[in-house]
C-alpha cells in the first residue's frame, strides 16, 4: 500500500511540461557566422536590458570610440550602454522601444569608417582576478541575457547569502523556431563558451552546471560533448540532450525538466538555487574577461522571407534593412519585420528599425489576418500551457476589465510563450490579452 | 364524488386559510417598511437612473441607499451626472432640507485632433490598451487618440463616437452628463473633465520635449513654442513644465481669443459656450 502511495506521487512528479511543436524552419543552421564590417549610423536605445534605463554621458557633437561608455548604469538592475562605432554623436533623441513599447532616449552616433577601439581593460586570466572585480568587469561590460530577456548578467551572479545556488544551468535549447544563433555559436565558439562557463562557476562558487540543448541539433550535442571529454572538471558539467520540444527554454520550464524543480509565483529561478544562462551571454562574458572587450556585438539570424538566410555578427543599433539586404533582400511580398522568433518576437513598425541587445534574429513573413472567432472552451490552450495555467480565462476577464481576478489565477506565472495562440482553433490572439492584463493589472496594484 | 378530489379541495382550501392568517398577522405585528429604504427611494427619483457605475456603487439605488445614510457619500464618491445636472440637484437639495447647490458642471474633453499619421497596418485585437502594446500604437504620435473606442464602449450615454477615416474619439457635449467613465479607460490619459463654461482646450498631449524619430510630430502637434502664453494678456495662459505643454486654469476658466489666434497649429480649440 505505501509502496503504491510513493509510485504515485513518483509519476505525478514526473509529469511531463506541456508545449507545442512548431515546425522548426531552421534555415540557417548550416551557415556560418559571418562578420558584416561596420554600419554607417547606429541607434543606440538607452534601456535595452530589463531595468532602469541607464543615463547619457554624452553630448551631442562628441567624439567616441569604439567600447566606449555613452551611457551610465542608474541603479543595481541595469547596465552601461556602450558605443558601436567611432565617429560623432550625431544627436540624443527620443524614440519608442518597440520591445516595451515605451518611449525612451537614444544616441545616435554617425561612424567615421574608422572603429577606432578605446583603451580596454587588459586581457587577464580569471584566476588573478578576485569575485568583486570580476562582477564589476561584466557590469561595466553591459552584459546581459542574451537568450531575449536581456536581464543584467552582474545581478544573477550576486545571488543573496540566504539562497545559495547549487546548480547553473547553460541554456542552448534555442527552442524558437527560425532562431540558429546560439546553435552557430555552440558549434563555432564552444570553447569559449565553456571557459565563460568556468568563470561563473567560480564567481557563484557552485558544483554542477548542465548544458542543455533540444535534440534537434545533434552536431551541437557532439561538439559540447567532445569539448568536455577535453576539459578538466570531469563530472562537474554534463551535457543534457532533450527532447524537442517548445517552450523548453524558458528558464523555468527548463529548470523543471532537468531538476525537477518548480519555481515558485513571481520568482526567478536564484529561489530554488539554480542559475539560467543562456550561451551567448556566456560567449559575452569570455569576451569581457578574457578580451577585456564590452557587449557591443552579437549573433543575430536574419531569416524568413529572405534570399539567403544567415546567422550574422552585427554590431548593435544597426536598422535591420541593412542586414537583411546582405542577406539578399526580402523575397516575395514579405511586408512583416519581427525582432526574435514567430512564437514570442515583437513586430517591428518598419523594416530600419535598430537592432537591440536582445534581438536575437530578425524574421521577415508575410503578415496575414486571421479573424479572430468566439472562445468554444475547448481547452486546447490549457493543455498546451507549460506552466499549467488556464489562459482562456485570462482572456474572459481582461475583455470584461476584471483584472483584479487576473491575480487570483496566477497570471504572474505566464512567460508569454504563444503555447496557447498557436494551439488555439478559434484564433484567438491569447497573448495580446494576456500582456494587456499583465499591464492593466499592473497599473491597480501601482495605484 | 372521488374521495381523492374531496382530499385535495380540503387541503388547499387549508392551506390558502393559513397563509392568509400569516399574513394579516405579519401585518398587524411586524414592524413596517425600513426607514431608509423610503429615504433612499426619496433620492433615488432624482438619480439620472442609467446604472452605469460611474460612482463606484452596482447602480443607482445602492447609490441613493447609501446617500440617504450618510450625506457625505455626496462628496466622496460623486455622482457626475447628478452634479451637472443643476435642476436635479436643486430638487434633491430641497427633498433633503439642505443646500447642494455651488457644483460646476464639467464635460469631458479629448486632448487629441486625430491628424497624426498612421503607420502601420494594426491587425490585432480592436481595442485601444491592445494597439497600445504594439510600438506604443499605430500611429506616429505615440501620445495621440488611436480611435480604437475604448472609451466609447463605456460610455453610458454614446455621447462619444469614432470617426473611422482619422481613427479619432469625437465628445459630444450636449450628450456628456461628465461620469468620467471615459476618463479611467484611456491608456494616453487623453480625456479630462473640464467645467463647460471653459472657453478652450488644448488639442493635444504631446509630452516629450525632444521629437521622436521616425516618429515625427504630427502635423498640427504642439510644438513647444509658447507663442500662447506670449500673446496672453493676464494669466490665462500658463506653461505646465513637467508636460512642456500650455495649461489653462480650469478653476477660473479664463477667454484667451489672442492664444487660440497665435497659435501656429490651430491646437487651441475654442468651445462653443452657452
Amino acid at each position: 500500500m505505501k509502496d503504491d502511495t510513493v509510485v504515485k506521487m513518483k509519476l505525478f512528479n514526473n509529469k511531463k511540461s506541456n508545449g507545442v511543436h512548431p515546425t522548426e524552419n531552421k534555415l540557417s543552421s548550416h551557415k556560418k557566422i559571418e562578420s558584416t564590417g561596420l554600419p554607417k549610423e547606429v541607434t543606440l536605445p538607452l534601456c535595452q536590458h530589463i531595468g532602469a534605463p541607464a543615463q547619457a554621458i554624452v553630448k551631442r557633437g562628441d567624439e567616441v570610440k569604439t567600447g566606449q561608455k555613452i551611457a551610465e548604469a542608474c541603479g543595481f538592475v541595469s547596465v552601461p550602454i556602450h558605443s558601436t562605432v567611432s565617429g560623432k554623436v550625431k544627436k540624443i533623441t527620443k524614440t519608442v522601444s518597440a520591445v516595451t513599447s515605451r518611449v525612451m532616449e537614444a544616441v545616435v552616433i554617425e561612424s567615421d569608417g574608422k572603429d577606432e577601439w578605446v583603451e580596454l581593460n587588459k586581457p587577464a586570466h580569471p584566476g588573478t582576478l578576485s569575485k568583486e572585480e570580476i562582477i564589476e568587469r561584466i557590469k561595466e561590460a553591459g552584459i546581459v541575457g542574451l537568450g531575449g530577456a536581456t536581464f543584467p548578467t552582474h545581478v544573477k551572479l550576486q545571488p543573496p547569502p540566504d539562497k545559495p545556488i547549487d546548480s547553473i544551468i547553460i541554456n542552448g535549447c534555442e527552442c524558437e523556431p527560425y532562431i540558429t544563433s546560439d546553435h552557430r555559436l555552440m558549434l563555432e565558439h564552444g570553447e569559449e563558451i565553456l571557459k565563460g562557463l568556468e568563470i561563473m562557476m567560480n564567481v557563484i562558487g557552485c558544483k554542477r552546471a548542465y548544458i542543455a540543448i533540444e535534440d534537434n541539433k545533434p552536431d551541437a550535442v557532439r561538439n559540447m560533448k567532445e569539448l568536455l571529454s577535453k576539459d578538466k572538471y570531469p563530472g562537474k558539467i554534463t551535457v543534457e540532450s532533450l527532447g524537442t520540444q517548445y517552450p523548453l527554454g524558458a528558464e523555468k520550464t527548463l529548470l523543471k525538466r532537468i531538476l525537477g524543480r518548480e519555481v515558485p509565483v513571481g520568482c526567478l529561478p536564484m529561489e530554488v538555487g539554480v542559475v539560467v544562462q543562456n550561451v551567448g551571454t556566456l560567449k559575452a562574458l569570455y569576451d569581457a574577461i578574457y578580451l577585456g572587450k564590452p557587449l557591443v556585438e552579437r549573433v543575430v539570424t536574419v531569416t524568413g522571407m529572405v534570399k539567403e538566410p544567415k546567422n550574422l555578427l552585427s554590431r548593435f543599433g544597426r536598422p535591420a534593412k541593412e542586414l537583411i539586404d546582405m542577406c539578399g533582400g526580402i523575397v516575395g511580398d514579405a511586408d512583416e519585420l519581427i525582432f526574435g522568433g514567430p512564437m514570442m518576437g515583437v513586430t517591428q513598425p518598419r523594416f530600419d528599425e535598430p537592432t537591440q541587445r536582445g534581438t536575437n534574429s530578425i524574421l521577415v513573413k508575410k503578415s496575414e489576418k486571421v479573424p479572430e472567432s468566439n472562445c468554444i472552451r475547448c481547452g486546447a490552450c490549457v493543455e498546451s500551457c507549460p506552466m499549467n495555467l488556464m489562459p482562456t480565462v485570462y482572456v474572459q476577464f481582461t475583455k470584461n476589465e476584471w483584472y483584479e481576478e487576473l491575480e487570483d489565477y496566477w497570471i504572474e506565472n505566464c512567460v508569454e510563450c504563444g503555447s496557447c495562440a498557436y494551439s488555439c482553433p478559434a484564433n484567438i490572439p491569447l497573448v495580446q490579452y494576456i500582456k494587456v492584463g499583465k499591464s492593466e493589472l499592473a497599473k491597480l496594484r501601482c495605484k | 364524488m372521488d374521495s381523492t378530489a374531496i382530499l385535495v379541495i380540503v387541503t388547499l382550501t387549508l392551506v390558502g386559510l393559513g397563509c392568509g392568517l400569516a399574513i394579516y398577522l405579519a401585518n398587524k405585528f411586524l414592524p413596517e417598511e425600513d426607514e431608509t429604504l423610503k429615504a433612499a427611494e426619496k433620492v433615488n427619483q432624482y438619480l439620472p437612473g442609467m446604472d452605469c457605475g460611474a460612482c463606484g456603487k452596482p447602480g443607482c439605488f445602492a447609490y441613493a441607499r447609501d446617500v440617504a445614510q450618510d450625506l457625505e457619500t455626496l462628496q466622496a464618491t460623486p455622482c457626475m451626472a447628478l452634479m451637472n445636472d443643476d435642476d436635479a440637484l436643486g430638487k434633491l437639495g430641497q427633498s433633503l432640507g439642505v443646500d447642494l447647490s455651488g457644483g460646476v458642471r464639467k464635460v469631458a474633453v479629448i486632448h487629441c485632433t486625430g491628424e497624426s499619421e498612421v503607420i502601420f497596418d494594426y491587425q490585432g485585437v480592436s481595442t485601444c490598451k491592445s494597439s497600445m502594446q504594439v510600438s506604443a500604437g499605430f500611429k506616429k504620435c505615440p501620445y495621440g487618440c488611436l480611435g480604437l473606442g475604448d472609451c466609447a464602449e463605456v460610455c453610458p450615454v454614446d455621447a462619444i463616437s469614432i470617426d473611422r477615416e482619422k481613427k479619432i474619439a469625437v465628445i459630444d457635449p450636449e450628450r456628456c452628463i461628465g461620469c468620467g467613465l471615459c476618463v479611467k479607460e484611456c491608456p494616453n490619459d487623453l480625456i479630462e473633465l473640464i467645467p463647460v463654461e471653459m472657453p478652450q482646450y488644448l488639442g493635444c498631449n504631446y509630452l516629450s520635449k525632444k521629437d521622436i524619430p521616425r516618429r515625427e510630430k504630427c502635423d498640427v502637434g504642439c510644438i513647444h513654442c509658447r507663442l500662447c502664453v506670449k500673446a496672453a494678456e493676464g494669466d490665462e495662459v500658463k506653461w505646465d513644465d513637467e508636460k512642456d505643454l500650455p495649461y489653462f486654469d480650469p478653476e477660473k476658466s479664463l477667454p484667451a481669443p489672442d492664444s487660440i489666434e497665435k497659435c501656429p497649429r490651430n491646437i487651441i480649440i475654442p468651445r462653443k459656450v452657452k
